[in-house]
């Protein structure tokens, strides 16, 4: 199932980004940040392809540094298919 | 002759040390009378742990939980202890990892067990308690993690005495209720103890 990994400078704004979906009710998933990504904060959030989207926008206003990488869960594993977007 | 045990009508931890009575004292075929299916769960569980096999006739509203003691099995010499795989306990005793900022605890606690599911070595048994049974009532994304990991062949085991006490027995989302004996005898078999 493909997924959208978004990734953090800091810890801070991860758990701030959690809040701000949890408001408009978008499931998702933390998880450790994974290594071939970034080596920045250890939080990662995980989210579906149209939630990634639909964060893109909301998360446009609050002026994070986050990084948008694409992945897939494979059955058991998550396999990092390439950052797409970063801003 | 078979001896049969009367645990009708008994509180929960009864119909289960009766039984252990019976296997400690190397009984190897007995059966447990008793009248709810929490009890029936309870007692298929210390079997499968005992090396006993199980049997349930259900009469009325009473199960007849029949104990088999498995035949001892002739292993080869050399191959005893070496290729027995290490007995893993997760033990989970709180909602969060770790003491201090609990919104980053509670987020730790979630990324520990969502490695722990994607991993290729797992462990046998993962036991919530206390504040601990939040993760398989209350937090989706844990449970979601607990269910692949129990698809995966982990033993989610949950305190029962917990669930009733935050009143949560209706919300147990993934894994089986178990009493303080299943945990007692999870943390005293295992090889290796890991509290996150």
């Amino acid at each position: 199932m493909n997924r959208v990994i978004l990734t953090f400078h800091s810890t801070h704004d991860a758990i701030a980004t959690e809040r701000v979906l949890a408001e408009h009710a978008i499931v998702f998933q933390v998880l450790p940040t994974p290594v071939e990504i970034s080596a920045d904060c250890g939080i990662a959030l995980m989210v579906g392809v149209p939630e990634g989207k639909r964060c893109l926008s909301l998360l446009s206003d609050y002026h994070m540094s986050i990084g948008f990488t694409a992945a897939q869960e494979a059955g058991y594993n998550l396999e990092i298919l390439g950052s797409f977007v970063d801003c | 002759m078979n001896t049969i045990i009367d645990a009708t009508g008994k509180a929960c931890p009864i119909p289960f040390m009766l039984a252990k009575k019976q296997i400690d004292a190397g009984q190897s075929s007995f059966t447990v009378l008793v009248d709810n299916r929490a009890a029936v769960e309870n007692l298929k569980r210390l079997a499968a742990s005992q090396d006993y096999d199980t049997t349930v006739d259900e009469d009325n509203s009473n199960f007849h939980v029949h104990f088999q003691g498995k035949k001892e099995v002739v292993k080869p010499e050399g191959m005893l202890e070496a290729s027995a795989p290490a007995r893993r306990v997760v033990y989970i005793s709180r909602d969060t990892m770790g003491f201090g900022a609990e919104e980053l605890g509670k987020n730790l606690l979630r990324m520990f067990l969502y490695t722990l599911s994607q991993d290729t070595e797992l462990p046998e048994s993962i036991v919530m308690l206390n504040s601990g049974i939040s993760l398989a009532t209350k937090d989706q994304q844990t449970i979601k993690t607990l269910q692949v990991l129990s698809d995966r062949g982990v033993e989610i085991l949950v305190c029962g005495t917990c669930l009733d006490y935050y009143g949560l027995l209706d919300k147990l989302a993934v894994g089986s209720v178990c009493t303080m004996y299943d945990i007692e005898q999870r943390l005293l078999r295992a090889d290796t103890v890991i509290s996150p």
